[in-house]
């Protein structure tokens, strides 16, 4: 008896210290009200992430999303696009001119643009970053990703194959002048061609691999760095700081002193916010947004990510060949259920590849396919699907039995539930779809690329160019459903050399159009891009790309006495 | 007793030969390669047929492993599809990291067990017995993972006694004393959730184990030669009960590595194990092959350091 009630006072005692741990979180540095006063110098912010980065901070050669992270605050690049996502803000670009016919650019550098070494900023940077992209050696020897980003300059196929040794479009005016010639005229030219810098005075005379693996790509004491910071200490696999860099040209800026970046789980991210070790939280799930909407020192704001999910369909399947029933399956899907249960209203439904906030965007398609199960049943119906042999689920036009596999991979709680929602949704209209079980996401993708699957999930995400064709283009490799469409290709490529926005959004509507009609995927939602930061940090700007990743972070600053 | 050791060495080789070809072979039929799952509409299948070759992986799965094989040989373990850079590079960044992290974890966990375990053969069946046994009992049922967080909100959170991720302090430049106390200070979380199981095992082991010495013949006979009770327990009972133990430290030498697995991961403690998972993820073979034989060969070594151990402290038991 005396053992057992010690027993029960023990698990009292260790089940109460557990609640009062929970209860006696600290609420400590409140905002101070919407009023930010003058922006004062010093200090620094801390941000988390989420794995580590590799270690190449070189904005040409890098691959990991972290690494892109922190070059995000040191690289500073020729242009920006604005709060409506059209390339119009300049930054080491003074300003730049596209000929009439748009297949040549004369652009005009800023003449105070300095590195972080205080060496000047100029054409030669530019144009040997183009000349090392472009060459055989960069994506042969030194297997970097980017030469599509200098693709379309006139002779850079040239250099790509070995025939030559520069590029013939890129022409060097002055130090601050240079015109750009592209093989063809396009409206997303300028989107497509490269716009970050290396210095040339570090790099020069090496070769591409040894620039790759030099301490000037890797070691934070020899990085030469074109932004507002450059790099102090970079402890591998732990943490990177960055301090302001003293050159930096735009007057005054920044007001921080350094930004730290720590390298902690996402599991742990959010209690570090809450108590105040780190500033910045990105990446924030549906289902946290009211946990973090209650801590008074946070704001906490969401915008429509440029990413989407989608439900897609191998169309070369015979199965799945039948447009009708693919409409029918759109119609079949309630997805307005999955943005206000999964994603808890922090989401919209999607009904074409172009996000709400582009401005590419079809406003007619607004509300196509709305849940409409009885809609769906007629559509079958009508097509041919009927319930020949009465055991609840529809057979194919052929009387044959049809069993529809659906794919899905791990990683994504948010898409895991929505395979579940929408095999039964599906059910619901006579489909007898089969849910596969989970796999993770390489054997899912490799499933996916090989036509291994029927049915699958899967998302993008996307780039403000809004040019559909890398996804969709009938011979592209992205081009999951196999879906191949003669008057799609010719819209995109009408699209894309059509240069006045107006008419190139028309082009979009009518492929927008052609797309929701044939229906190879079924646009599920995007969910929202949810950010929060500590409101000692002022000074924040958030828009379609969120807070964290907006080159106004040079703006950021906090008060002296809550630095 | 050389003889047999030698012979152990020797059977050694065919046996982490034939574990690398089942690693291999396993890491080959996974669905994928390192680049399945880099999805970026801006990139094209040429692209990816490039790198596919530069790396070799268009080629045969059996001319693959013969390249990584010959490698070895020359002793290069290959270059990482997704770091780029070499795997021995990648390994010896981490390992010290991970060796730290396992000295102190089986620092704690002898420190603790071996205490624990007599403390509680002492008191048989009493209350103090009991909750020792039901704690142990807890802490070996529940999962590292699960440990981990409940250690980071209660010590790093709640009370902030510690850090909970890292090796050291982020740009405090620490030096001499202060740099080894800053160490400790990050590794003490991640190396008690590693050590939480083993000293629930020890714990019970070292219990049973005395328990079994104090009703051997020899301990009645000491007691009525009328030695006082602590110089029985001293001379008589621990040095028989104890000494198995060092054999155990043999065995654990590759559980320590399995373990690190989780707990780095959850405490993002950049050591071999968190480098581990994330090659899993990213089907990059050559940081797979290299770790899972450096696990191999540590089990192999520790069975033998134990076998070895085994003869030494016990006459009775001979190798010829």
């Amino acid at each position: 008896m005396k053992r057992k009630s010690f027993l029960l006072m023990m698990s009292i005692i260790l089940v109460l210290s557990m609640f009062i741990a929970a209860c006696s979180s600290k609420d400590a540095g409140s905002g101070e009200g919407k009023g930010e006063g003058n922006p004062e110098y010093g200090g620094h912010v801390t941000l988390s992430m989420f794995s580590a980065p590799k270690g190449l901070f070189n904005i040409i050669f890098y691959e990991d999303q972290y690494d892109n992270y922190v070059l995000n605050y040191t690289t500073e690049s020729l242009w920006a696009y604005d709060d409506k996502m059209q390339l119009t803000v300049p930054l080491l670009a003074e300003k730049w001119e596209l000929s009439d016919d748009g297949k040549v650019v004369t652009i005009t550098l800023r003449k105070d643009a300095k590195w972080s070494d205080g060496e000047p900023i100029t054409t030669d940077d530019f144009i040997f970053t183009w000349e090392t992209i472009a060459s055989k050696e960069y994506t042969t020897e030194a297997k970097a990703p980017r030469y599509y980003a200098v693709e379309q300059i006139k002779g850079a196929a040239e250099m790509h194959e070995g025939k030559a040794d520069s590029l013939s479009g890129v022409k060097k005016i002055d130090d601050h002048t240079m015109e750009v010639e592209f093989t063809e005229a396009t409206a997303n030219a300028l989107d497509n061609l490269w716009p970050s810098p290396i210095p040339k005075h570090v790099f020069d005379g090496m070769s591409v691999v040894e620039m790759k693996n030099s301490g000037a790509s890797r070691n934070a004491g020899e990085i030469v760095t074109s932004g507002a910071f450059k790099f102090k200490e970079a402890k591998k696999n732990e943490y990177v700081i960055l301090e302001k860099n003293p050159h930096y040209y735009v007057e005054g800026r920044p007001y921080l002193d350094e930004i730290h970046l720590k390298v902690m789980t996402q599991d742990v991210a959010m209690g570090a916010l809450k108590n105040e070790q780190i500033d910045f939280l990105g990446q924030i799930n549906p289902a946290e947004f009211d946990t973090i909407k209650k801590m008074d020192h946070v704001t906490i704001k969401e915008t429509q990510d440029l990413a989407y999910q989608y439900l897609g369909f191998k169309v070369k399947n015979p199965k799945l060949s039948n447009k009708k029933l693919r409409q029918a399956i759109s119609y079949g899907i309630n997805r307005k259920a999955m943005v206000d249960g999964l994603l808890r209203g922090h989401g919209t439904v999607l009904n074409q590849h172009m996000p709400d906030a582009s401005w590419a965007a079809n406003e007619k398609l607004k509300d196509a396919y709305p849940y409409d199960p009885e809609k769906a049943k007629q559509i079958l119906e009508e097509a041919g699907y009927k319930d020949v042999d009465g055991d609840g689920f529809v057979e194919d036009p052929d009387g044959k039995k049809l069993e529809i596999s659906l794919d899905y991979p791990t990683g994504n709680p948010v898409r895991e539930r929505s395979a579940i929602l929408i095999g039964e949704d599906l059910k619901k209209i006579g489909l007898n779809i089969k849910v596969k079980s989970p796999r993770d996401f390489e054997s899912h993708s490799d499933a996916v690329q090989k036509d291994k699957v029927e049915m699958w999930l899967m998302g993008w995400s996307l780039v403000p160019d809004p040019d559909p064709s890398g996804i969709w283009g009938s011979k592209a490799n992205w081009n999951y459903p196999r879906w191949e469409n003669k008057k799609s290709d010719e819209l995109m490529k009408k699209a894309i050399t059509e240069l006045d926005q107006e008419k190139q959004k028309e082009i979009y509507a009518e492929w927008t159009e052609l797309v929701s009609e044939e229906a190879p995927y079924v646009f599920l939602y995007t969910q929202n891009r949810i950010e929060a930061w500590n409101n000692r940090v002022k000074g924040v700007t958030f828009d379609w790309r969120g807070a964290i990743e907006h080159y106004k972070f040079i703006d950021w600053w906090i008060p002296k006495d809550l630095q | 007793m050389a003889q047999y050791i030698v012979r152990r060495i020797l059977i050694s080789i065919p046996m982490l030969l034939i574990i690398s070809v089942i690693v291999f072979t396993i890491s080959q039929l996974a669905p994928g390669d390192a680049f399945t799952g880099q999805l970026d509409p801006k990139l094209d299948a040429e692209y990816f047929e490039e790198m596919r070759r530069a790396f070799g992986l268009d080629k045969h799965p059996v001319e693959q492993y013969y390249m990584w094989f010959t490698n070895l040989l020359k002793g290069e373990l290959g270059i990482s599809f997704s770091y780029k850079l070499p795997v021995s590079d990648l390994i010896v960044d981490r390992i010290g990291n991970t060796i730290f992290l396992a000295f102190c974890s089986l620092v704690l966990t002898y420190g603790l067990a071996i205490p624990l375990g007599i403390f509680s053969a002492q008191r048989p069946y009493s209350m103090l017995d009991y909750t020792m046994t039901t704690t142990s009992f807890v802490l070996l049922s529940m999962p590292s993972f699960f440990a981990g967080l409940l250690l980071i909100y209660l010590f790093s959170f709640t009370l902030e006694w510690f850090p909970f991720s890292g090796t050291q302090t982020m740009g405090a430049g620490y030096t001499g004393i202060s740099y080894v106390i800053d160490k400790l200070h990050h590794v003490f979380l991640p190396a008690v959730t590693l050590a939480l199981i083993s000293i629930a095992s020890y714990t019970r082991y070292i219990r049973s184990s005395v328990l079994d010495a104090k009703k051997q013949d020899y301990v009645r006979t000491a007691f009525a030669k009328g030695l006082a009770s602590s110089v029985v327990l001293r001379k008589h009972v621990l040095k028989n009960a104890l000494l198995p133990l060092i054999t155990l430290f043999g065995l654990d030498l590759g559980v320590f590595l399995s373990g690190a697995v989780i707990t780095e991961t959850i405490f993002t403690y950049p050591g071999l194990g968190q480098l581990y998972i994330e090659s899993i993820t990213n089907r990059d073979y050559p940081i797979i092959m290299a770790l899972s034989m450096m696990g191999a060969v540590c089990v192999l070594v520790g069975n033998l350091i134990a076998d070895i151990l085994y003869a030494v402290v016990d006459p009775r038991i001979r190798y010829d």
